[in-house]
């Protein structure tokens, strides 16, 4: 069986969990999602199918989103495959790589989402990956194109490039000092935007959070690209000297081994009190406080102890209490 | 205060959007409020970025007499755009772009695309793009004073400008 990219960790995998590119297509000559009948949708589906097994060298498996049990609909919007309204609709499909780095989403808000999905800080490789993808496609199905407006897009929104690039960040420190909105403020004005990655609300769980650039028209991938890493590489700056003066704490260390302790030895655990802990544990991780567990280990934990990743794993629906259960036992073995 | 939407009614809602760091405000009654998806009372149900995108075209110097005016292609008037926040089809775009251009700067600041061509962009379009590539190529270039570089670039700028100009 393939590796799961998420099971890896890349550049900087201190403070940069992951890496995603996402680009919004047309084809041309048919409506966009909002104004197409169920014919054409079919049609563009079948055109994306063929195109794509056209292209030398690309496996990605076709799934119809009306043929999948709901937990596995659930466990790729928790991995980022699909995103919560595509799974909602169900009348679109997918076209994933083994490893599940490449996805495409057809007749989500635009007829195509083509996404590359990387561990640590891949922005380069990832939109490299994502551009060929696209340039192969582009020959066979014929995008939307304007020389003012750039790609044409369902919200205009994503007019110009169409590309969203986003880092998923590990800022635990900059939260704990309250820091996060002032960020998310700045940020905003330099036309990115933050929010937290799992979980609703200002506090993010596990303090993990998605950076992104929002701007798309009169700026080009290369530069809305090296926008955000340069973003990126500041507040990875503050998170570090945040981390610093967080390390010194007396009760820093006990909860780290608090936290490692329960992990270990927990019989039951929601996903909010998994997402907590395995954010200490990540932190005494890479300050080297523990050493017999490694970040691959907590990265794979996080892509596998969601409730839909539980149960398509489970092949079964579970209820919340063997749900935590089977959370604690996935996360025990892997402490082992 | 009227209404800047409708000029009718009395304005009763003060709509604040800052979109990527650009403000704009507007007095609308509760009626247009609510067209654009925004409840006075009773919570924040339906205020999407999409149903904001669409609050943006209520500006009154972009309405305009013509709002029922149909797609050639998809048949969406500019009118359901503007309500829904989403465009219908790639011709909307050319069909709508004068009406639409303003709400897209604002969204983003800019109106020109700088990014990657399609396979279907003009060689007029390319090459224009690689003749601006060279020519900030040229300034990094005179800047770091590495004048044989400069001498290169400059010829491949010449030549690209007097192609098709014979």
């Amino acid at each position: 069986m393939t590796e799961k990219w998420y099971r890896q960790c890349g550049e900087q995998s201190e403070m940069v969990i992951s890496t995603r590119i996402r680009l919004a297509r047309n084809v041309m000559g048919y409506p966009f999602p909002n104004r197409m009948t169920d014919e054409q949708r079919e049609e563009l589906k079948r055109a994306v199918r063929e195109a794509v097994e056209q292209i030398g060298g690309l496996v990605l498996e076709y799934i119809e989103l009306r043929d999948c049990e709901q937990r596995d609909i659930l466990a790729m919007v928790e991995r980022h495959l699909i995103s919560y309204d595509f799974a909602k609709q169900q009348t679109g499909a997918l076209l994933l790589s083994p490893d599940e780095r490449i996805s495409i989403m057809i007749c989500e808000e635009d007829h195509l989402r083509i996404q590359v999905l990387g561990a640590g800080l891949d922005l380069e490789a990832a939109y490299k990956m994502a551009d060929l993808v696209e340039t192969a496609l582009d020959e066979r199905l014929h995008f939307a194109f304007d020389e003012r407006l750039g790609y044409l897009t369902q919200c205009p929104t994503n007019l110009g490039t169409g590309m969203r690039a986003s880092l998923m960040l590990h800022l635990p420190a900059l939260q704990e000092r309250g820091a996060i909105r002032q960020l998310s403020g700045n940020v905003s004005k330099l036309g990115l935007t933050i929010r937290g990655a799992y979980g609703e609300g200002t506090q993010a769980q596990g303090a993990f959070y998605q950076m992104s650039n929002q701007v798309t028209l009169g700026i080009s991938e290369t530069a809305a690209i090296e926008n955000l890493n340069g973003i990126a590489q500041q507040i990875i700056k503050q998170e570090q000297a945040a981390r610093e003066a967080m390390l010194s704490m007396p009760q820093f260390e006990d909860r780290v081994w608090r936290s490692y302790g329960l992990l270990k030895y927990a019989r039951s655990l929601s996903n909010e009190e998994a997402l907590k802990l395995l954010s200490n544990l990540r932190i005494g991780i890479v300050s080297g406080l523990i050493t017999d567990v490694s970040l691959e280990v907590v990265s794979a934990l996080l892509g596998d102890i969601h409730p839909g990743c539980l149960m398509a794993q489970a092949g079964e629906d579970l209820t919340p209490e063997s749900r935590d259960k089977r959370r604690a036992d996935l996360v025990r073995a892997a402490m082992m | 205060m009227n209404c800047q939407h409708c000029q009718k009614r009395p304005a009763t809602t003060h709509i604040k959007c800052t979109v990527n760091g650009k403000k704009s405000e507007m007095y609308v009654c509760a009626e247009c409020a609510a067209k654009h998806g925004i409840e006075v009372f009773g919570g924040t149900a339906g205020i999407g970025v999409e149903n904001l995108f669409g609050g943006l075209f209520a500006a009154p110097s972009l309405r305009d007499p013509d709002e029922h005016e149909r797609c050639r292609f998809c048949r969406k008037s500019f009118r359901e755009i503007v309500q829904s926040g989403v465009v219908g089809c790639p011709e909307c775009y050319i069909q709508f772009y004068d009406r639409l251009q303003p709400s897209i700067q604002r969204v983003h600041g800019k109106t020109t695309h700088v990014g990657k061509i399609a396979a279907s962009g003009s060689p007029q379009m390319r090459k224009k793009r690689e003749i601006a590539a060279l020519k900030e190529e040229l300034t990094k270039a005179l800047a770091s004073q590495d004048y044989e570089r400069c001498a290169v670039l400059r010829d491949q700028i010449k030549e690209l400008e007097g192609e098709g100009n014979d």
